[in-house]
This record gives structure tokens, sequence and C-alpha cells, in this order.
């Protein structure tokens, strides 16, 4: 895929090409979006309004980075705008300046598919799911974060620190689930 | 296992995460991106210009328009036949209308039998009731078409004789351009018109059959109607033949109808809307309603305020006018009057401005008697007149019906070249401007009653199509307008009357499906 006369064409809107440019990367943004949200349909939402942004702001994409990453940065972008308006989400969407939790080095091994995790990580908080989010897989700095959000950079590193430590539990306890389970259908089958 | 090695891990495996999405999501991002953006200045214009053309065209509606929709289509149709203009048609048809009337009725009554006869031979009476009321409305049809066919000649006979050498005369001279228009008619519009004869016709008897469809059946009524010319009484005798005939063939071929419909796309005013950005400033034109002013001369001698008796002091001049940003935006409705010529009449918002440099503010003879009383002075702005230290820009805001011809002078079908002239009256709703007066060693002030608010000008101006679909048309080129009386007559400063240039862009909406 040439990727500079695809965004050529979709600048002019020519329909062909706005759809290949969406084929090609609907399905790993509705992940990023997924990761963001409660539910597929949420997600679809976002992933919906991320495209239509992406469309009418493509003339501003320079073709410095990668065109994946700049989709993908909307998606963020777009995901968080969206729990803060959405009502279901903005109740738990607010940060209150917390002291530092102290970060627990555990590193467990992960033992399981990326859907699985990311559902694991939906089932934390709001708040702590987005932090975790922007910081473990977007890669965002604790900076950032506070900028994006409007928090402090501290309360970032302390809702991250307890999400991270609320996952880990969760990480190894589902482990142990899945040991035993293991151990009991073997017995069972012996 | 160092800190970040979790993140790492974390990261890499939501990398992998994807979902298809549902093909609902790609309809409504498809839905949303073809919205195209809509500037807020545009929708306040639209509406303006809808307002505006909807009264104009509810005023249309309310009085109608007299002219005669066949005359129109006919002439429409075959261009080159009709020798009659529309309005001569009219009378003909009127005049005529009291003989046709019993030829009329002879055709009814023998079209009235034969319908008779007709639903004797079928066996359901709900259908033959059905046939009739169809058939009346054909016939009714067939009639109108029969009528101005067959009484054509006859008219164009007798009126021969009454006028020769009017534009008649050639029609009289070559009776073929009847049959001509009467035959391309019934090429042409049958197309048109065919499903709805279809719908009319509900018998299966009654409806047309591939063979009765055929160039063939027609002919006949082509010579019925040169044999028709032949004069009244051996058409009388004909008639029920001949309407027989008729029926038959106006029932196979759907005869056309150009009294019933109406074609959408034959709507004879276009409208479009258009914004022109431009230079306007104050100048002092030879085309002038006004008086020459000697006033500054007259003011030397008899100085308002500066004492009795003594010299005039000296006196600060008035201030250059320099050229200032305006523009045109509204919506026009155009009307072609031939294949090369139109008009159009419009409704439009004018801003204009002018640039002068002014001295410091002088609020205190606001309060003066002399002020008040002498220079009728009823602003709350006082300037001096010398000084440079304010550039002030005067304001002037229009309403104004503007009146244009455009000629075409390349021959290009589909981007005209046009040449446009014409004349625009304006009502000046709101200003700021301030005048000058020597009074006071010279100043600048407001007098609302130097404004002559409402404003005549000519205007002309050239416009290129550069595009044009079926929807729109758009156009681009220069315009001038010079106004024809003094905007502001002050008797101090000759240059009072406006003039704008400006480059009009315009669009203007294609009426045809």
């Amino acid at each position: 895929m040439d990727t500079q006369k695809l965004v050529k064409e979709c600048i002019r809107e020519i329909p062909a090409a706005q759809r290949q440019l969406y084929d090609h990367f609907a399905e790993t943004m509705l992940g990023v979006c997924y990761r963001y949200t409660k539910s597929m349909d949420d997600a679809e939402d976002v992933l919906q309004d991320g495209f239509v942004k992406v469309f009418k702001n493509l003339g501003q994409y320079k073709f410095e980075g990668e065109l994946g990453a700049w989709i993908r940065r909307i998606m963020v972008t777009t995901a968080l705008n969206f729990l803060k308006k959405n009502s279901r989400y903005n109740h738990d969407f607010s940060f209150d300046n917390e002291n530092l939790h102290p970060v627990a080095y555990d590193n467990p091994e992960i033992k399981m598919t990326a859907k699985e995790l990311a559902d694991l990580v939906r089932q934390l908080p709001i708040g702590y799911q987005t932090i975790f989010n922007l910081h473990a897989v977007e890669g965002f700095s604790h900076v950032e974060i506070g900028k994006m959000l409007g928090i402090n950079e501290g309360t970032s590193r302390s809702q991250y620190a307890r999400a991270r430590a609320l996952l880990i539990s969760w990480i190894k306890k589902n482990d142990e689930l899945s040991h035993k389970n293991y151990r009991a259908n073997y017995h069972d089958k012996r | 296992m160092p800190e970040n090695e979790f993140e790492k891990k974390v990261s890499s495996e939501m990398q992998d995460l994807r979902f298809k999405p549902s093909e609902q999501v790609w309809l409504h991002v498809e839905e949303r991106i073809k919205k195209k953006k809509k500037r807020r200045i545009f929708v306040v214009i639209f509406l303006l210009a809808g307002l505006s053309l909807l009264g104009y065209w509810q005023r249309s509606n309310l009085f109608g328009e007299s002219e005669n929709s066949i005359a129109k289509t006919v002439q429409k149709d075959s261009p080159k036949e009709s020798f009659v203009t529309s309005g001569e048609k009219q009378k003909e048809e009127n005049s005529m209308s009291a003989e046709d009337t019993n030829n009329n009725s002879t055709i009814k009554q023998n079209t009235e039998t034969t319908n008779a006869e007709e639903t004797k031979n079928t066996s359901d009476k709900t259908a033959d009731n059905k046939l009739t009321d169809d058939r009346s409305v054909i016939d009714k049809k067939d009639i109108a078409v029969s009528k101005n066919e067959i009484n054509k000649p006859n008219k164009s006979k007798d009126e021969a004789g009454k006028k020769p050498g009017s534009v008649k005369d050639k029609k009289d001279n070559k009776p073929e351009a009847s049959i001509a228009i009467v035959s391309a008619n019934s090429k042409t519009k049958n197309n048109v018109v065919d499903d709805k004869s279809k719908e009319l016709i509900t018998n299966p008897e009654t409806k047309a059959k591939p063979d009765e469809v055929n160039p063939a059946e027609v002919k006949p009524e082509e010579n019925k109607i040169d044999s028709a010319k032949a004069g009244i009484g051996e058409q009388e005798k004909n008639a029920t033949t001949k309407t027989d005939t008729l029926l038959k063939a106006d029932q196979a071929t759907a005869p056309s109808t150009p009294i019933v419909t109406k074609d959408p796309s034959e709507k004879k005013w276009k409208w479009g809307l258009h914004i022109t950005p431009g230079i306007s400033s104050l100048n002092d034109n030879d085309i002038s309603f006004g008086r020459a002013n000697f006033a500054d001369a007259f003011a030397y001698q008899n100085p308002v305020g500066s004492g009795t008796g003594a010299p005039p002091p000296p006196r600060q001049k008035r201030s250059d006018i320099k050229a200032g940003f305006a523009f045109q935006a509204g919506a026009f409705a155009q009307r072609q009057l031939s294949s090369r010529t139109s008009i159009t009449l419009g409704l439009q918002y004018g801003y204009y401005s002018n640039i002068i440099h002014i001295g410091n503010r002088r609020d205190s003879l606001i309060n003066n008697n002399q002020f008040a009383n002498v220079l009728n002075g009823n602003g709350n702005y006082v300037y001096n007149a010398g000084g440079d230290t304010i550039k002030y820009t005067n304001h002037y805001h229009f309403i104004e019906l503007p009146l244009n011809f455009q000629w075409q002078l390349n021959k290009h079908k589909t981007k005209p070249f046009i040449w446009s002239a014409g004349f625009t009256i304006g009502q000046l709703i709101a200003t700021n401007a301030i005048m000058y007066d020597t009074a006071f060693n010279g100043i600048y002030h407001q007098n609302k009653k130097l404004l002559n608010k409402t404003q005549f000008s000519v205007s002309t101006g050239f416009s290129w199509t550069i595009a044009n679909n079926k929807k729109v048309q758009w156009s681009l080129g220069p315009v001038a307008n010079i106004h024809l009386n003094k905007l502001i007559d002050n008797p101090f400063d000759n240059k009072g009357y406006l003039f704008f240039v400006g480059l009009r862009t315009g669009i203007l909406f294609n009426q045809k499906k």
C-alpha cells in the first residue's frame, strides 16, 4: 500500500481510497477503542468518530511519522473525549489528588491472550483503565498523561500504580484459577 | 526483571488486539464524511436569499402568469417552425374559441357515440363504466388536441384574408408549418405522456397494441389535418372518422398534452446567489443628479464660529478619501429573454466603506450652540479636520435591488462570457460616516441630514462561467458600480458619489431535473 498516494486520494475525497484506508486500519483501531471503553458498542462509536476526524484532518498529516501511529493518536484522543462527555463514564472519570501509591515490582508472567488481558484491563475502574492504557500500552509519560487529562503528574503515577497492582493481583488469581482448573481437569481425566 | 518488563509485555500483547468492526460503522463514517462543511455566512445568505425569493415567487403565483402553456410548449418544441409568437397564439386561440365550440361539440358527440358502441361490446358493466370514464378523460385530451390541430388551418385561412403581409402570411405561404408543429409535438411529447395514458387506459381492449404504435398510424393524423385545411364543412363531415382515428392514434401513441402537463424544467426563472468583494470610495463624478457647490468659497467669506470682521483663520483642509473594503452579497432571479440575452432581478446587501485621516476629537463642540444650530450637527462625534492622527473608516450599509440586462458575447453554450449592465436602487440602512465642514477651522462631524438615503446607481461588468454542470453554474468576473446621486450632499465636499469595484462570484442553479 502506497501510503502517500492513498492519503492524497483520501484528501481528494475519492470514496474507494477512503474505504481502503478504513479497511486497512479499522480492525487495529477498534482494538485500541475497545481497550478504553467498557462495551463493543461504545468502542465502535469511538471508532466511527475517530475515523470521521481522520478523514477530515488528513490534510494535516505531514507524512513525518507512520500513518498508523497518527491515526492511533487520533483514536486515543477521541476515546478520551468520549469518556469525558459520555454520561456512562464521566461520573467515574474524575481523578482526586492522591498520595503516591507504592509501586509493586511484581512482574508476573502473562499467560493469556490479548483479548483476555484486554478484558481484564477493562474490568478496572475507568480512571485506572484509562491511565493504565495510556502509560503501559501507548507509552505516554505521566507528564503527558497529566496534560491530556488535566491532572497532576503525581495523580497519574498514583492511579497507575494502583491500577497496575490491581491488575497484577487479578492476573495472579487468574493464573492460580486456571492452574487449579487444569489440575482438576487432569485428575478427572485420570 | 526490570520494572517496565510487565508494561512491555502488556504493550506487545495489546498490539495484537484486533476486532472486525460491523459494516454499520463504515456506513456511518461514509455518511458523515460526505456532508460538506457549511459555513455560517452562507447559511445566513441562503436564508436571506430564500426568504426574498420565496416572497417573490409567492407573489408571482398569486397573480399568476397569463402566458399560454400550449403556445409556449409548441414554441419550445419546434422553435424553427413556430412563426407566431406566444402572445399572437393566445389572441388567435381566443378569437377562434367561439368558432371552435361548434366543431368541438360535433366531435364530442361523435366521440361519445363511438364510445357507446365500443362499450356495448364489453360484457362487464363496471369495466364499461370505468372505460367510459377513462375514455372521457382521453376524449377531452383528444378534443383539446384536435381542437388545436384541426382548427388551426381554418384560423390561418380566415386571418390570412384579414391581415395580408402579417407574420401569419408566412404561415399561409407555408402551410406545412402547422403540420410540422403538430407532428413534432406528437412525436416528442408522446414519450413524456405515455405513462399517464397507460394509467388512464385500464381496459385491455383499449390498451395500446404494439402494432398500433407505429408511425403508420400517426400518419393518417397528419393527412387528416391536411384535409382539414380544405374547410370546416368538409371537416365536419369527416369529424366522426377523424375523431375515431385520432382517438386510436392518440391512444396508441399517447397524444401530446401540453395543456395538461407542465414540465418543471420549463420554469422561466432560475435563481442564484452572488458575493462580490471589492473596494469602494467616494468621488466627484460627472454623472450627477445633484448640483455644483460653491459653498466652500462662500464659507471663506462668512466663516461660521470664527468671529465677525476678523480675517478667517487658517483652515484645516479636508482629508483625502481612500478606498476601503466593500462587498455585495445577495440573491437574484434570472430570466432568459432569448438565447443570448437575459435579465436578472435581485436583492442584495451592500457594504461600502472609505477611509479618511482626521485629527483629534473635539467633543466639546457638541454642546456649542453654534454647532447645534448653524451646522445642524446631530452626531456624537466631532473631530478636527487636520492632524492625521486618526484613521477613520466610514461604513455604509445598504439594501439594494439590482436589475441587470445580460448579453452573451460568445457562442459557447455551457461556458458563456457575459457582459451585463444595469440599474440599482439602494436604501442606506446604517452608517457611521462623518462629514467635513469649514466651521470651527475645519471639522469632521456626523450629520445624517446630509445623507441621501435612497441611492440610484448604474453598474456594468463581465462574467465568465468557470464551471457548469447539471445543477449549478459558477461564474466569476469584475463589476463596477457608480452612484448617480450624491450619498453625502455636503456643500463643502464635492466627493459625495459612491463607487464600487469588485470581483463577482456567482452561482446560478439550473432547475433541470
